[in-house]
């Protein structure tokens, strides 16, 4: 594993191409999800996503989470997460780089004697790998979350497949590992999402 | 300090204070522990899944299996509650994650009790997993099924059922034997329960006195997976025959419900 990243590492060094064209453009995406680990479950995501200033490697991006629904709007609960990043390239490579920090704010709107689900918000520090080859590209983020008792991590593979000029087609794994300090209680979930991303200019 | 800076700090300070709990259940949290032996002459304590109490319950003096009192739990035909035909009483934060938990009750079959086809006389349904964002009704139901445990009268016996696929109704299957049950006699139902989403929790339930999970060389508990997801199930006795419309009114007698840690704690 160690050799293959840097392997990959070494290839982008020689692989001299174009801007990345997405860093500079605005896209607007949706996905739907709902193959939980325990059981079937709808999840979908609208995400907007900014050059923050023209020509420049921070993007800005915010993502809104809909639970239990496949048509956005949720009686129940959300998830908003902005995101600041900071690309260590700006050219299109097999493999590069992205920083960044954002908050995670969770929404639950659930009125049920039997709910312990509260709203907060947890800051968040995203580190990805991300690639481009051809018509296709990946990233892979790892976001910590930091709460009053413990931790999270998700990692978030993502594989995209340009179908034009201004659509692409995407395939995402999320699998969140959650761990309460005091008593060393982890969990593992995860969720498959598909969806449609679209540059806006 | 720069005026930046201090926005930085300022800006850190409001995340940590706003930071929340982490979204998965801290295992082993309290139960309630519970009596509810109808002994003030109400049904008080309980939550209701039903039409009305005044329709669906009555504190009576005969049959009883202690003390003064016990319940009088009616279903007619039509009473159409939450997606089913039912008339159940429910005690909440009764089966939490990782806890070992108690329960007992009485429960007496009417003689005039008619049917044949499946009753729930108790089961431990399972709950949304708020935590992470769940509730009752996602749009579309992609997620209903069986509870993951229950106790259910059928043909004149008592089955143990058991039910492994949260996205499904029809696949509960059967644990032990099923035992027979006369009308117009009492049985005490003991269940002992650890609860959890792997293979470490284990049931173990007897009524009068005899096992109805099966042996397994060491005791009588039976190793299954007894919860969905973390958030726990909860507690609830009375009738319920889901989408099955029974032709009759059916009356089953209740008495000494009790929740605990112990089972010197649920004693009768």
């Amino acid at each position: 594993m160690r050799q293959l990243f840097f392997l990959c590492l070494l290839l982008s060094k020689f692989i001299h191409s174009q801007e990345i064209s997405s860093l500079n453009k605005s896209s607007f995406s949706v996905d739907f999800g709902s193959l939980g680990s325990r059981y079937i479950y709808p999840k979908t995501d609208i995400n907007f996503s900014t050059s923050l200033i023209k020509s420049s490697v921070f993007r800005v991006s915010a993502r809104l989470r809909s639970y239990g629904t496949l048509y956005f709007f949720s009686k129940t609960a959300y998830d908003f997460t902005p995101l600041m990043e900071y690309y260590f390239t700006k050219t299109e490579q097999l493999l590069y780089f992205s920083a960044g920090i954002g908050m995670d704010a969770r929404i639950r709107l659930v009125h049920d004697s039997r709910s312990p689900a509260t709203s907060s918000v947890e800051p968040l520090v995203s580190l990805a790998l991300h690639g481009n080859y051809k018509k296709v590209s990946y990233s892979v983020p790892l976001w910590t979350r930091w709460y009053s008792n413990g931790m999270a991590y998700v990692i978030l593979p993502q594989l995209n497949w340009e179908l034009n000029e201004k659509n692409v087609l995407f395939v995402r794994y999320e699998m969140n590992y959650l761990r309460i300090s005091k008593n060393i209680s982890r969990e593992w979930s995860q969720d498959v999402f598909v969806g449609l991303k679209r540059s806006l200019n | 300090m720069k005026t930046y800076l201090k926005f930085l700090l300022f800006g850190l300070a409001i995340a940590l204070f706003s930071c929340g709990k982490v979204p998965t259940s801290v295992p082993n949290q309290p139960i309630s522990h519970f009596v509810g032996d109808f002994e003030n002459g109400t049904v008080s304590g309980f939550r209701y899944l039903l039409i009305d109490t005044t329709k669906n319950t009555q504190i009576v003096n005969n049959p009883v299996r202690k003390g003064k009192y016990a319940l009088k739990n009616i279903l007619h035909p039509d009473d159409f509650v939450n997606n089913g035909y039912r008339t159940e009483l429910a005690i909440y934060n009764s089966a939490n994650y990782k806890s070992e938990v108690y329960y007992s009750f009485s429960f007496w079959v009417d003689s005039n009790y008619l049917d044949t086809t499946y009753n729930l006389v108790c089961q431990w349904q399972d709950l949304p997993y708020y935590l992470q964002g769940e509730d009752w009704t996602p749009s579309p139901t992609l997620h209903g099924s069986a509870p993951p445990i229950s106790l259910t009268y059928v043909n004149n016996t008592i089955e143990l059922k058991m039910n492994d696929n949260p996205s499904s109704s029809n696949q509960t299957f059967l644990v032990g034997e099923p035992l027979k049950i006369k009308k117009g006699k009492w049985y005490d139902v003991v269940a002992h329960i650890y609860w959890s989403d792997d293979k470490t929790a284990y049931q173990e339930i007897s009524i009068n006195g005899k096992s109805i999970t099966p042996f397994n060389g060491l005791d009588y508990k039976y190793y299954h997976r007894n919860l969905f997801n973390r958030a726990g199930n909860y507690f609830k006795f009375g009738q319920y025959r889901g989408k099955n419309k029974t032709e009759h009114t059916n009356i089953i007698y209740f008495d000494e419900v009790k929740i605990g840690s112990t089972l010197n704690e649920v004693a009768l």
